[in-house]
């Protein structure tokens, strides 16, 4: 029994501490009350109960719960119900809150498109005030052009004046330009007014005028183009008249200036007295001619012109033939006598040399003159007057040239001559063509073949001489000499060591080129004094040209 | 043997008892955990800090008195989770709702203002026309 009272007595407080709760202050349920009571007014007076009426009935619901159980004095539980109900009437109320912000919001959103369509229904307005407007603007328009047509009615038929007058203007001008047309046709060419022509011109443009009086506008103007026409051509044809008048003036000028050159040509052939009859009728023709071109008839000018041609040309030929004939024949006889005269002044000229040194300076030339002159001579007897002529000019030349070469040799032998009589210790010996340089006495010792010094300034002058142009053709050739004494062999061997050593002597001390020099020996053979051995004892260097 | 029966009452009594406690405790924490995401989402975190801050509390009282098996307990404060949660989550929505109704009350003027001066305009106009009758 008492494990039963024990037990019940635990298991009692086991289920206390399941199920009861730990005190709690009912002043702080109080509060909790007044706090869920005060959310649920606040809630209603939002309008809770309308706008959410399932969280607001659920939270007088709690607030009941909480209240009955503070009755049954729990006040656990009824804290509990109490913080809850607060709580939903929270939720109630926010709820609420979004609700009316809703139905604010829609409302907000009708008065927007209300606004909206009163601002469209302003515009709509607008733009019939616009239309009223632009129409009444069109109307106004429409009556100031219907004012505009009746004042254009009553200028019409000055209009229609001014037209004419404009007309008659306008037609007037082609008219007039024919007529002026026309007047410079004539000054062009003064002959067209007697042409056909210019009659339908003037007839055309008098039909123009008429009709342009009459104000028949349209016949008028075909009549103006007509006339204007007709003008033109006339104008054309009075150009083309005037240049061909110009054109046949030039012909015709030329023509007979053609014809007074010929027979300009006809006067210098000596016409009139080869063919007198042509060249009168030549001069006929050419006078007639000129005056016709004066009269301004040129055709007949030209004819006339060309006709005085004609006749000058056989006049013309005629006299070049006799012309030719006659000067032929003075030319022939011209001819004969300058053959003559030359085949004579050639044969005195050689007759006249003939004496002279010339046949034996220049014995080759004056053959050959005399060769050319014999051919000139037979020429002549042949009466080949030109080979006359030449072969004489031959002959002349051939003689010239041998005179020539005389007159220079004698002018080379003179000029060596007074050269070599420059050289001293010399004896000058002349000759036909050069000299002989003699140097006699000891110019050397007795068998020497030295040469003396005293003899140097004779050789070295003599080298000069030798050396200079105007005897570059000469030639030396050196001989040396003895005395009978001693024996002929032994004097002709030592002659020729002596002739031997002047030339070397020129070559090397006077630069006398050795191809212009030779030496020889002559020992005793050629004695020039039978009584003197110093004189005998020499050196001859014989100058003389070229062979 | 005595004590058996007696136990087993016990075991059975409290079992049961805190069984259902237990599954509805846990059943406010998600319901209260769910609410408080929904409140996020509608951003109550800005326009019901303090709600939002309530509920997160009361839902950390709920697992720790969970947590410290006062079960009971933590179903009590879970409810109160949940139920801070939904006033965060109408009070965010009813706080947007206001700022539309402020926005569109600016829209409105904007267009009374438009209105108001399109009349200006038509007033000149009826002018003009009743000038250009004259």
């Amino acid at each position: 029994m008492r494990f039963y009272v024990w037990f019940l007595f635990i298991l009692s407080l086991i289920n206390y501490g399941c199920v009861s709760n730990p005190p709690i202050d009912i002043v702080i349920l109080d509060t909790q009350l007044q706090n869920g009571q005060k959310a649920i007014s606040n809630a209603e007076e939002l309008g809770a109960d309308q706008l959410a009426t399932d969280d607001y009935n659920r939270a007088l619901k709690l607030l009941k719960f909480a209240q009955q159980a503070q009755e049954r004095e729990d006040i656990a539980q009824s804290m509990e119900f109490a913080y809850q109900a607060e709580l939903v009437a929270n939720i109630a109320l926010y709820r609420t809150t979004q609700q009316l912000a809703r139905a604010q919001l829609i409302s907000i959103q009708e008065q927007l498109y209300q606004e909206v369509i009163t601002q469209k229904d302003y515009e709509i307005e607008m733009v019939k005030i616009h239309n009223e407007m632009k129409a009444a603007e069109y109307e106004q328009a429409l009556n100031e052009i219907e004012a505009e047509r009746k004042r254009a009615g009553s200028l019409t038929l000055n209009l229609a004046e001014a037209k004419n007058a404009t007309r008659h203007a306008v037609i007037s001008i082609p008219i007039t330009g024919a007529e002026i047309v026309v007047n410079i046709a004539k000054r062009t060419y003064p002959e067209i007014v007697e042409t056909a022509e210019h009659e339908r011109v003037q007839a055309a443009i008098a039909q123009a005028k008429s009709h342009l009086e009459r104000k028949e506008f349209d016949q008028a103007e075909k009549s103006a183009k007509d006339a204007q026409s007709q003008a033109d051509k006339l104008y054309d044809l009075a150009t083309q008249n005037q240049k061909n008048r110009a054109n046949a003036e030039t012909i015709a000028l030329i023509a007979i200036e053609r014809a007074e050159l010929k027979v300009q040509r006809a006067e210098a052939l000596n016409a009139a007295t080869h063919d007198p009859k042509q060249f009168q009728q030549a001069q006929t023709q050419l006078d007639r001619a000129n005056k016709e071109l004066q009269a301004k008839r040129y055709s007949v000018a030209r004819q006339a012109a060309e006709s005085a041609e004609q006749f000058v040309d056989k006049v013309i030929t005629t006299s070049e033939v006799a012309e030719y004939r006659l000067r032929a024949q003075q030319e022939l006889t011209a001819r004969i006598k300058r053959a003559e005269t030359a085949v004579a002044t050639i044969k005195a000229a050689i007759d006249e040399q003939r004496e002279t040194k010339v046949p034996q300076i220049a014995p080759q030339l004056f053959e050959l003159a005399e060769s050319a002159r014999a051919t000139a001579e037979a020429a002549l007897a042949k009466k080949e007057y030109s080979a006359a002529i030449d072969a004489a000019q031959q002959s002349s030349d051939y003689l010239q040239r041998a005179i020539e070469k005389t007159v220079l040799q004698n002018t080379a032998q003179t000029t060596l001559v007074d050269a070599t009589k420059q050289i001293p210790k010399a004896q000058i010996i002349k000759l036909e063509e050069g000299v002989i340089v003699r140097i006699s006495g000891n110019l050397f010792a007795t068998t020497s073949a030295r040469l003396k010094e005293t003899f140097f300034p004779t050789f070295i002058k003599l080298a000069a001489i030798l050396q200079q142009d105007e005897f570059s053709s000469y030639i030396a050739r050196i001989e040396g000499h003895s005395d009978t004494l001693g024996a002929a062999k032994t004097n002709l061997a030592l002659t020729e060591k002596r002739a031997n050593a002047v030339r070397t002597f020129l070559i090397d001390r006077g630069k006398v080129p050795a191809n212009r020099m030779t030496a020889v020996g002559l020992g005793e053979t050629q004695l020039i004094d039978e009584d003197s051995h110093e004189k005998n004892r020499r050196i001859d260097i014989v100058i003389s040209r070229t062979p | 043997m005595k004590w058996i029966i007696p136990l087993l009452l016990l075991i059975i009594t409290v079992g049961c008892n805190g069984t259902h406690v237990q599954q509805l405790a846990i059943d406010t924490m998600n319901n209260a955990r769910v609410s408080i995401d929904s409140a996020e989402k509608v951003g109550a975190r800005d326009d019901a800090a303090a709600e939002m801050k309530s509920a997160e509390d009361m839902l950390n009282n709920a697992e720790n008195s969970f947590q410290s098996g006062n079960v009971e307990r933590a179903y009590r404060h879970g409810l109160r989770a949940f139920l801070h949660a939904r006033i965060a989550t109408e009070k965010a929505l009813a706080v947007r709702q206001e700022s539309q109704v402020l926005e569109a009350q600016a829209g409105l003027e904007l267009q009374q203002q438009a209105t108001e001066n399109v009349l200006n305009n038509l007033e000149k106009l009826r002018k003009e026309r009743d000038a250009q009758k004259k």
